[in-house]
Formats: structure tokens, C-alpha cells, sequence
């Protein structure tokens, strides 16, 4: 026990006086490997799967973005679609769309891809035995013909004007007709995308080579992308700190300030993610639309935004609807703004005139969860509205308690087309409703908004629909930046707001 | 009592040790009451505050927070849950453990071996799995776990003890007299072999303080806003540059009262085990 003392006492003057000088030390240099010249970009992954595409979400992006490719793809810097393995798309009523497919490419086994891929690609969506994440959004196609190698015409039930959108989900990468799945599963993905799997060690790193028949001339530019699968953010970003690694996703905006700080590192926010603090229509005490009210009255927006290190309508979006404020479907309503005795007055009306507890799940290791959650409590507590905060690692979160509780706080990726959004979380049948709205209003907008092909109107229905989600939704929309930490030795990063990165572009200086 | 303040005269460092708890068991029962700001309180107006400016005297974190309430607000919880944690595991260890070598043979056998499987895994290990199972941790929680994996060495310590006095005469005698196994073990034996415990019990204190740290630093201790002393720790580590007291301080204090326990607890040991 003495010894321990002794030992003890050292570490209380020691451990101040390290703390103290832990930022005078000069960060590590970034060095590149220099026995080969092969330029390699390092990156740290959280999540460490490889998964394909569509089967669950839960992939490592930076890998299969990298070795698949996807119909359409978005130009980062317009925010515009690009064409990408299709070259050109047309539909004259929003039912039978005609996509004009990109010649010479091939797949990393040198096959040729061709318009009978993307028909297995599409229809593989249906595969009941697979769970497909898109198998409600694709159950609108009613045939699909390929007239030759590089034509798909895909036939739809209903008029879909903005069909072409769903090409750049993540879910959508164009697969091999020939990939034997069921006999090679993950083993040697076949996409015709930049980089080629080398190895791949599960839950450790993951190792891709150039594709050198890669049909973009000059692309990629990388030789190699090393990923390391890094659950912990804090490791990662040490790792970034110390050259181990060139680019670490998804960091928090404390991290951020951490990486300002230091020399040979900047952040990059290339497009705004959702925080969608929901509010379970079918349960207590939400089910009362007073009391979703109240909750919104207590909200004060500017502070939310400096509890994420931002300001309000510069770094930090705030809105009550599932639309992002950047986005041109955004229709401008006034923030309510706080009002403590009208929330008052509202829970009283919903019968908790005393106020009432209630239980709030959230990532406790996902970017700003902590610090919204937190914040919510402090905000809340005024009107009466006690949150019992119930924090979890990500994954403990989204396999236990997402989609069933109360109150809770989930990141959402944007989509670009918001109607791919409306149609997963917040139709009533919707596969990833996580707040269990059941409004039958809210259905027949979103129904309408998905086959409306004129465009006034259809952004009439959009108006109608953030309206309906002001006076009665069950969401709280907070917008916050998507965070990449790199070394400045990283050049021409890219990652439009599909949410998968373009490291064909990315290089070393 | 008066060969203790001979003791106290004499060991300067235990002086210092138990002025330290009792400026921390001082802090958890007023401090609350003397401070002029909630520990969940946000001055959004001033973010990461360096100590001493607007009011707060350890500055602020990266929510406004001001970090003296935090740390004084903190001392309740670590406090408490330690304290309950070395009471709890040190009952049930004495139980167990006074059972195990009073009865010998095959309950001894049994105790044993369930105390080796429980030892065989780290306590810190053995407290993140549960609790990461039960994924809830409440005061209550947390204090049931880290007391399950703090029994077995406190059995240990307990059946050893027995081991020593069971063939004591006063023992026979009382077993002549007919007494009950129970006033055997907690009115004959106990009395005479409650120095080690008792040095058990305050080492276990700071283990526990320890434990409790660790678990908040690695994020399954008490749920935010609490001010879990190692969550704040682990909370604000992204800032330690631009915000350094933020780490310092919580660290410090975990080390203070750390250090007070263990200094206290060698002075228990010198007087309840070694003058003896």
C-alpha cells in the first residue's frame, strides 16, 4: 500500500505537468512510405465492414465507394448528377426511363459490364431473402429490358419523375451478373470501380489497389487505399495525428478544434448531415401532439448550435420537418421560438400539469450526441419536460433501442432527393420509421410528391408537407456539418452529399 | 482513542491524507449548497473559459459548464458510490468468506472455486462486460457491479482471518457453550479478526474510487450530465489543448482523493495490524 501511495503522489504531479505541456509538443510529420513510390492514401474507418451493397447498412464507404461504381454519381463541387456508368438518362413521363450505358468498361475480373448487370443489379433489390435496404423504393419498377449491351429501359408502375436520383444511392452500386454470391460472398467483391480489393482482414484493415483499366483516363490517382477499421474515434484521430493515417471520417466538432489547432491538418465539412431528434407518434406521452408541441417550444435553436460548436444558420441548420434548409425543396417557416409557458400551458392541456419524464436514446459515441443531448435536458427541464438521457455506443443504439423508444436522436446521411427520404422514414409504412408517424395526410403527400412530374406542383406538395410537419410532426430537425479530419498532405478530397467519398480524385502532395 | 492521536501525531502524511477526505466528504455534503452555479448550467456565452474569468473559478467546458461545480457536484457520486461499493463487497466478502472457511470442506471448496472464476477476470474487465450487458448504468448498478467484482479478495481476506482465530480456544469454548455457527462467526471471531478487515475495507475505498474513474473515463460509468470525475475527463480530452483545465482538474481530483484514501488506509493498517 505504500508503494501504491508513493506512487500515486509521483502521479499527481506528474500527470498535471504533462498536461500542461501535451500541446507544445510539435505533431508528428506525415511521411509516406518511402521504400516504394507507390502513392498511398491511409485511412481510419469506423465501421469495419465490407458489406454488399444493399444487404444492411453499415459499410465502410471509403471501401465501396471505391470498388464499386453507381449509374449516376454527383459532382461535388455543383451538387449537380454527373453520369458515371450510365452516360446519359431520359424518360418523357416519369415511367419509362431509358439509361444509355458507358462502353468499355470492365469489372476487375476484365468482364465486360454490360446493361444485363445493371437488370441483376435492380432486380436483385426484390431477392426476398435478402432484406434489401431498397426493396420498397425498387418495388415501383414493373419490367426491365436491355434492347442491347448498353441500353436499360426500366419500365415503372407509376410515373416517378425523380427516379433517376435512386441510381446514387449507396445501396444502388452496380454489381457483377457473373459473381457467384452465394459461393464467394464478400471474398473478392466485383465492382468496376477505381481501386481493386487486394486484402482484406475482417475488422482489421483492408487493402485496395489501383483498377488500372479504370474507364475514367487519369483516375484514380492513388496507387493504393490502405483502411484501417478504427472503431474508436479518439484512436483514429491519434492516429492522424502521429502520420499514421491521412484521412479519419466523421470526427466531432471538439476534434475539429483539436485538429485546427496543430499544424499539418485541416477539416473539411463537404455537405450537412440530419440529427432527427424523434418523437414516437404511437407511444406516451408523444402520441398527444400538445406535448410534441411543448417539446418544441422549449427548444431554444441558437443554443443547440453552439452546444455543436457552430452557429445558427451558418454551420448549424435548425427546422421542424425532415427537409434540410439547404436543399430547394426547403420551404422557409419562422422558428416558433422558445416559449416556456405556452409549453407549460400545452403540457397541462395534454394532461401533465405537473410535467413528465421521459427516456431519450441516443449514439453516445456518434459526433454530437453527447452534446445534444445534454443540451436538450438543460432546455427541456424549464417547461417541465424531465429527459432521462440513456446513451449507448453506436452500435448497442441502433441494434437495442432505434426504432424503439420514445424520444430519440439518430445521425441521418441527406439524400438528394428528399422524396428517397420521406418514403424510408416517414411513411407510415416506411421501412426506417423511426418515429412511428402515422398521419394520413403526411402518406398522400409523400405518395403524391414521389409521382408528381410537375415540378410547381410537386413542390406545392413539398410546402404542404413541411406545414402538416410543423403543426403536428414528430421531428426536430438539427442540422450539423459532416466532419473529415486530413492531413494538409491530402489533395482534392471529395464526398458529395450521396455520402460516398471520390478518393479516385484524392492524392498525396 | 488516545493511542490513535499518538499514532496521527506521529504520521504526518496520514494527518495530510485525512484532511484531504474530509475537505472532500466537506465538499460533497455543502459544497452544492455554497456554489453560484448547477452543474449542468451552460453559459453558452462562455464556452471553454479560462479559469478564474466570468465567474468561473476552474474555468468552463466545451457545453459552458462550469467545471468547480462539475468537480464539486462530481465528489457526491464517487463519494457515495465508492463508499457503498467498499460496504457492500466487504458484507458480502465477510459473509462469504467467514462462511467458506467456518464450514471447511466442501462449502469451502465451493466458495473457493467460485471466487477463483470470479478473480480470474480482471475486475475492471468483469465491470465493462456487465455493465455493458445491462447497458443501463445507474448509482445502483454501477455499485452492485464493481462490488461483485471486489468480493472475491475481500472473501479472501475474510476467510483467511477466520482461518487464523477458528481454532482459537475462546472459539471452543464458545462452541462448548453451544452457541449458534452465526454468534460464532460474528460476535466470537469477527471482534478479534476485524483489524485486517477493516484495513480491507479502506484499501477497497480507493480501489473502488479507481474503478469508478476508469469506468467513466471508459464511457459505461454514470449516464451525462452526472458529473462522472473520469467522464469529464474522457469528455473534454479532444480540447486538452485549447482547454487543458478541463482534463487537469478532474484528474487532480481523482488523484487528490485517491491519495488522501490510500494514505488513510496505510495509517488504519499501521494501527489496526502492525502496533498490534
Amino acid at each position: 500500500m505504500k508503494k501504491f501511495t508513493i506512487f500515486m503522489m509521483l502521479g499527481l504531479f506528474i500527470i498535471p505537468t504533462l498536461s500542461l505541456f501535451a500541446g507544445g509538443q510539435k505533431d508528428a510529420e506525415i511521411k509516406q512510405p518511402e521504400a516504394e513510390k507507390k502513392m498511398v492514401i491511409r485511412i481510419a474507418e469506423q465501421v469495419p465492414n465490407l458489406i454488399t451493397p444493399g444487404a444492411w447498412d453499415g459499410q465502410a464507404f471509403s471501401l465501396n465507394s471505391s470498388i464499386y461504381d453507381y449509374l449516376i454519381e454527383m459532382d461535388s463541387a455543383t451538387g449537380e448528377l454527373a453520369p458515371a456508368l450510365a452516360t446519359e438518362w431520359s424518360s418523357k413521363d416519369g415511367k419509362v426511363w431509358t439509361f444509355k450505358l458507358r462502353e468499355g468498361v470492365k469489372f476487375h475480373d476484365g468482364s465486360a459490364f454490360t446493361s444485363k448487370d445493371v437488370q441483376f443489379t435492380l432486380e436483385r433489390t426484390q431477392d426476398p431473402d435478402l432484406g434489401h435496404l431498397k426493396a420498397k423504393d425498387f418495388a415501383v419498377v414493373k419490367s426491365i429490358s436491355t434492347p442491347n449491351d448498353y441500353t436499360v429501359i426500366i419500365t415503372l408502375k407509376e410515373s416517378l419523375p425523380t427516379f433517376q436520383y435512386s441510381m446514387t444511392d449507396y445501396n444502388v452500386a452496380m454489381l457483377s451478373s457473373d459473381y457467384d454470391y452465394s459461393k464467394l460472398g464478400e471474398s473478392a467483391p466485383m465492382g468496376t470501380g477505381p481501386f481493386m480489393l487486394k486484402k482484406l482482414i475482417p475488422k482489421e484493415s483492408a487493402l485496395l489497389v489501383k483498377n488500372s483499366n479504370y474507364w475514367q483516363p487519369g483516375l484514380p490517382k492513388a496507387d493504393e487505399l490502405q483502411i484501417y477499421f478504427v472503431p474508436d474515434i479518439d484512436s483514429s484521430v491519434s492516429l492522424l495525428e502521429a502520420g499514421k493515417v491521412d484521412i479519419v471520417p466523421q470526427i466531432s466538432p471538439l476534434i475539429k478544434q483539436r485538429l485546427e489547432a496543430g499544424d499539418g491538418f485541416k477539416v473539411v465539412s463537404p455537405y450537412q448531415e440530419s440529427r432527427f431528434i424523434a418523437m414516437a407518434m404511437d407511444r406516451e406521452p408523444f402520441d398527444d401532439n400538445n406535448v410534441r408541441l411543448a417539446f418544441k417550444y422549449s427548444m431554444d435553436p441558437e443554443i443547440l448550435a453552439k452546444a455543436c460548436q457552430g452557429t445558427l444558420n451558418k454551420e448549424i441548420y435548425y427546422n421542424e420537418t425532415p427537409i434540410v434548409n439547404k436543399l430547394a425543396q426547403y420551404k422557409d417557416i419562422s422558428l416558433r421560438g422558445q416559449d416556456i409557458k405556452k409549453a407549460k400551458d400545452l403540457l397541462a392541456k395534454a394532461g401533465y400539469p405537473d410535467g413528465l419524464t421521459v427516456e431519450f436514446y441516443y449514439a453516445s459515441d456518434h459526433p454530437y450526441g453527447k452534446e445534444i443531448a445534454q443540451t436538450l435536458k438543460e432546455l427541456t427541464a424549464p417547461a417541465g419536460i424531465v429527459l432521462d438521457l440513456k446513451g449507448f455506443p453506436r452500435d448497442i443504439y441502433l441494434s437495442q433501442y432505434w426504432m424503439n423508444a420514445p424520444l430519440l436522436l439518430t445521425g441521418w446521411g441527406v439524400r438528394v432527393d428528399p422524396s428517397m427520404l420521406l418514403m424510408l422514414a416517414y411513411h407510415s409504412e416506411g421501412p426506417w420509421n423511426e418515429s412511428h408517424i402515422n398521419d394520413p395526410e403526411v402518406d398522400d403527400l409523400i405518395t403524391k410528391i414521389k409521382s408528381e412530374v410537375d415540378d410547381a406542383q410537386r413542390q406545392e406538395y413539398y410546402d404542404r408537407l413541411q406545414e402538416v410537419f410543423f403543426e403536428r410532426g414528430t421531428v426536430i430537425n438539427l442540422q450539423v456539418p459532416y466532419l473529415v479530419g486530413l492531413s494538409d498532405a491530402v489533395q482534392d478530397y471529395r464526398q458529395p452529399i450521396t455520402m460516398l467519398s471520390q478518393l479516385k480524385y484524392a492524392y498525396i502532395k | 482513542m488516545k493511542t490513535i492521536l499518538l499514532h496521527l501525531k506521529n504520521n504526518p502524511l496520514a494527518i495530510l491524507g485525512i484532511m484531504i477526505l474530509f475537505l472532500w466528504i466537506f465538499a460533497a455534503l455543502f459544497g452544492p449548497a455554497l456554489l453560484s452555479y448547477n452543474y449542468t448550467e451552460m453559459d453558452m456565452e462562455h464556452q471553454m473559459t479560462t479559469p478564474g474569468e466570468y465567474g468561473h473559478l476552474l474555468g468552463t467546458d466545451a457545453l459552458g459548464r462550469d467545471v468547480f461545480a462539475r468537480i464539486i457536484y462530481g465528489s457526491r457520486s464517487i463519494l457515495t458510490v465508492a463508499l457503498m461499493t467498499s460496504l457492500v463487497s466487504s458484507i458480502v466478502g465477510i459473509l462469504i468468506g467467514f462462511t467458506a472457511g467456518y464450514f471447511g470442506s466442501l462449502v469451502d471448496t465451493f466458495f473457493l472455486r467460485a471466487m477463483d472464476i470470479l478473480m480470474a477476470i480482471p475486475p475492471l474487465v468483469l465491470s465493462m462486460v456487465v455493465l455493458g450487458i445491462l447497458g443501463d448504468s445507474s448509482f445502483l448498478s454501477l455499485t452492485l457491479i464493481v462490488s461483485i467484482a471486489f468480493t472475491p479478495a475481500t472473501a479472501r481476506v475474510a476467510r483467511g482471518a477466520l482461518l487464523s482465530c477458528k481454532g482459537s480456544e475462546y472459539v471452543d469454548a464458545a462452541r462448548i457453550r453451544g452457541e449458534s455457527h452465526f454468534i460464532i462467526m460474528f460476535v466470537e471471531i469477527l471482534p478479534n479478526t476485524i483489524g485486517p478487515i477493516i484495513v480491507e475495507i479502506t484499501a477497497r475505498f480507493a480501489y473502488s474510487i479507481m474503478m469508478i474513474a476508469s469506468l467513466g473515463f471508459l464511457g459505461v460509468g454514470l449516464q451525462p450530465p452526472t458529473p462522472d470525475w473520469g467522464m469529464m475527463v474522457i469528455e473534454n480530452k479532444s480540447i486538452i489543448r485549447a482547454a487543458s483545465w478541463t482534463v487537469l482538474y478532474p484528474s487532480l481530483a481523482i488523484a487528490s482523493l485517491v491519495i488522501a484514501v490510500s494514505l488513510f488506509s496505510d495509517f488504519v493498517s499501521k494501527v489496526m495490524i502492525h502496533e498490534k
